[in-house]
């Protein structure tokens, strides 16, 4: 049993097929049937800033879009991935033109060791801002989102400002 | 952790799945994944063959029936919670799934997946249960409907049969006030406890009641002795104070020393209090 796993990473039991857009960009490739779609992100198109965490959907520091609404990459294979619109960190606004929350984020100190700054920003992006007008609400949606560093404090505040919530918890 | 080595197939076609679940022993549905391939990467589960539904068109329709709302099985969480037909016909539903995981989670969870996953503490399960709702289900030689209430038999068991999958649950229209309440030690945990009521008015006295108990101990089941309390009541707190009893009084030890029964009983008695309140209440603005 072991030397057959041992051999399918070379060897891979089936290729699949996929085609996808890419932060934009359409790409057509050929991948493993067991890949997950992050390490498609970071291994494939070396688009690192997806972080790997948990592996099974808890910490949220794989985050992406998929047709524009925030998913884990951990919990998608690649090959359920053709046909969609995957979007990372890479292609959420640009060095010198960040997004309100990109810029806030910075000024407001909301990272520390940046683990988990790219599936809380793909978090926040994907979100509807009328939806969260509350510092309560802006908490739950980040719910989903393991932080060990900065107790959340400075990213909710970021969070707040670039979203015009003034509520004072 | 990564998957171990399988074999993907995405069919166009029902018939096409079904065939493809009969004909390998180790063939199981993907839908959402967000169980499945969890339980890949932890390598805890091993198929030879994943059968990826979701590009079966006629899985995922949401449509209302004579006989009450359909929901098909690859129809996304997220998308459910949101839709203005489910909100208006059966607002118990999206009560439920906002409390199932994080956002990100039911963006690409099913709900047949759930259904079919049957975790103890599943939201909709609880929900499910509390609305009667229909199972239906499909193999390649035939199309069967299971009632809720006999679809979960026990953690993570239904009573699907092998190679049968699940095509739809249809949800009788319920629009009278309901309510769903968990406990989750943390935004977005596995509940510890969840409750599901549902309600049917008739000139002020409750006509029929679902409520429905669902945790991390035991697959969620009916409380008709916490049910038969109230029909015909108009829900005064004394009566609510006499359904939580009897519904305590229906806990049981469970495996877990950390849940002892005494407090999954203190939970669910006060789970339910808070959800029977938010329907009396409910029906108190609405008057």
């Amino acid at each position: 049993m072991a030397d057959r796993e041992h051999d399918d990473w070379a060897r891979p039991r089936q290729m699949i097929d996929v085609e996808l857009t890419l932060n934009g960009a359409q790409v057509t490739t050929r991948v493993p049937a067991r890949q997950l779609l992050i390490d498609f992100l970071r291994t494939d198109r070396r688009l690192t800033s997806t972080t790997v965490g948990c592996e099974h959907g808890v910490c949220g520091s794989c985050t992406i879009h998929v047709d524009g609404t925030a998913a884990r990459s951990c919990l998608v294979l690649t090959a359920q991935a053709d046909g969609c619109e995957i979007r990372t960190l890479e292609g959420i606004g640009q060095p010198g033109e960040p997004t309100p929350v990109q810029e806030a984020i910075a000024r407001h100190h909301g990272v520390q060791c940046g683990f988990c700054t790219s599936g809380i920003v793909m978090t926040l992006e994907a979100a509807d801002p009328s939806q969260h007008q509350s510092k309560e609400q802006i908490r739950h949606l980040l719910s989903g989102n393991v932080c060990r560093c900065t107790g959340y404090h400075k990213i909710v505040e970021a969070v707040a400002d670039a979203w015009g919530v003034t509520d004072e918890h | 952790m990564k998957p171990p080595p399988l074999t993907y197939a995405r069919p166009s076609s029902l018939m096409a799945a079904l065939e493809l679940l009969a004909e390998e022993e180790d063939a199981v549905v993907l839908a959402g994944g967000q169980s499945l391939v969890a339980l890949l990467n932890l390598r805890l589960a091993r198929p030879s063959v994943l059968v990826d539904i979701t590009r079966v068109e006629e899985l995922s329709r949401i449509t209302m029936t004579t006989d009450g709302l359909l929901l098909g099985s690859t129809a996304r969480q997220l998308e459910v919670e949101a839709h203005a037909l489910v909100w208006d016909r059966c607002p118990l539903i999206p009560a439920a799934l906002r409390f199932v995981g994080h956002s990100q989670i039911r963006a690409r969870g099913t709900i047949g997946g759930s259904l079919a996953h049957a975790d103890p503490s599943a939201e909709l399960a609880t929900a499910c249960l509390a609305l009667d709702a229909t199972v239906m289900v499909a193999s390649t030689s035939s199309q069967r409907e299971i009632r809720a209430t006999d679809f979960f038999l026990a953690p993570y068991t239904t009573a699907l049969a092998p190679a049968e999958i699940v095509t739809a649950v249809r949800v009788p229209s319920h629009a009278d006030t309901c309510a769903f309440t968990e406990f989750a030690r943390r935004d977005g945990d596995f509940a510890l406890l969840n409750v599901a009521v549902a309600t049917e008015f008739e000139d002020g006295r409750l006509r029929a009641v679902g409520i429905a108990i669902g945790g991390s101990q035991d697959s969620p089941r009916r409380v008709p002795e916490a049910e038969s309390i109230l029909v015909g009541t108009q829900l005064s707190p004394e009566d609510i104070t006499h359904s939580c009893s009897a519904a305590g009084a229906t806990i049981t030890d469970g495996d877990d020393p950390r849940e002892p029964a005494g407090y999954r009983r203190r939970l669910a008695m006060s789970l339910l209090r808070d959800a029977l309140t938010e329907v009396a209440d409910g029906r108190s603005r609405t008057r």
